[in-house]
């Protein structure tokens, strides 16, 4: 497992946007990410094998055609708002504006803290609810290690596959960085 | 160590940064193409899944390679007029029409527009500039009836663009 620079703010080599890469994996996790929901063949297939799923979240009439569409939409929109962020970061915008804590009850800051990212349904463009999700763990305001995504179509992630894998990930990575001695409060510290 | 450093130190394996940040940038810069790729790549989709045939027939009937499909449905490909066409003979379907003074479309009973206001010069060149193609899908369906407030007709699921203003079909 290794990491991979997605983005950050000039002259800082260790602040910003960095995914794991899995062994085996010729792409990081948040490029494959993007590169899987914005094949149209990969989304008509996603929806194809979670048609039920998706006719609870979207209604009865949705057909993987549209649900694809939908949902890239969503990848299009996410994206977007992820590259806004980046390039605000060159001032003084911190990546803790488009990561929020995995649990939507949790409103502290906790070390290698599990976050997601997602289109902010409360914007004026989206007035949807989102589905996508990229997770990451948080190392601090402006350091974040993205784990994985997922389309959550399902009210817990433990309740689909899709997502559940993504919580092991989200602990496998955790593991892999506290193994590295990434875990201490005055870590925390030393970027803040 | 400091996290910096820390974070350096597992770093070091990485081959070399992303340039994901570049590859977004244009990506957000050619959506509106990307879209209609990704319609027609999903319609395509839909209709090989209802009349159960498989991608690699779909490249026999074509007399393209199975890769070039490959490209077609995952809606890379940069579509000719005369793509379409082939696909649309291949699979008896329409993908695409053309709105205009001299469309097939304009005259037949299935299509007929309610009075209207009538547009400005300006107003309707820029609809002919920006809106000489709608795509025929049941996705069309889905991007109107999300936007409030606008009257859209739909018939045979074709967007009567004249009855909407430039600016809220750019919004569809």
């Amino acid at each position: 497992m290794k990491l991979v620079y997605i983005f950050g703010p000039r002259n800082a080599e260790a602040e910003g946007l960095w995914a794991v890469q899995y062994p085996g994996d010729t792409l990081n996790i948040f490029e494959q990410i993007f590169k899987n929901w914005m094949d149209s063949e990969w989304m008509f297939n996603f929806c194809c094998e979670n048609i039920e799923l998706l006719k609870e979240n979207f209604g009865p009439e949705i057909t993987p055609e549209t649900g694809a569409d939908e949902l890239m939409d969503e990848v299009d929109e996410l994206e977007k708002e992820i590259l806004d962020a980046s390039l605000r970061m060159d001032r003084a915008t911190n990546l803790q504006s488009l990561f929020k804590p995995l649990d939507d009850m949790d409103k502290s800051i906790s070390i290698l803290q599990c976050s997601k990212a997602k289109v902010k349904a409360k914007g004026k463009k989206w007035g949807k609810s989102p589905r996508l999700r990229i997770y990451a763990i948080r190392i601090n305001a402006t350091t974040y290690v993205v784990t994985g995504g997922a389309i959550k179509l399902t009210h817990k992630m433990k309740d689909s596959k899709h997502t559940s894998d993504e919580l092991k990930k989200i602990k496998r990575v955790q593991a892999w960085l506290k193994s590295d001695d990434i875990a201490y409060p005055e870590d925390l510290k030393s970027l803040s | 160590m400091s996290l910096e450093g820390k974070f350096k130190k597992i770093a070091k394996d990485a081959t070399s940064s992303s340039n994901w940040q570049e590859e977004a940038a244009k990506r957000a810069a050619n959506i509106k193409s990307r879209k209609n790729s990704r319609l027609v790549a999903l319609r395509i989709l839909q209709v090989l899944k209802e009349q159960n045939i498989s991608q690699a027939e779909l490249a026999e009937k074509l007399s393209v390679s199975r890769q070039h499909i490959s490209k077609i449905v995952k809606g890379e490909e940069n579509f000719t007029f005369e793509t379409i066409e082939k696909i649309e003979n291949a699979l008896g379907i329409e993908l695409m029409t053309i709105h205009g003074p001299n469309s097939p479309m304009n005259g037949k009973d299935e299509y007929k527009s309610e009075t209207i206001p009538t547009p400005s010069v300006s107003y309707n060149f820029k609809i002919d500039l920006m809106l000489p193609l709608s795509l025929k899908s049941s996705n069309s369906m889905m991007l109107c009836q999300n936007i409030k407030g606008i009257q859209i007709l739909i018939n045979s699921n074709y967007i009567d663009i004249d009855k909407i203003g430039y600016r809220q079909f750019e919004n569809c």
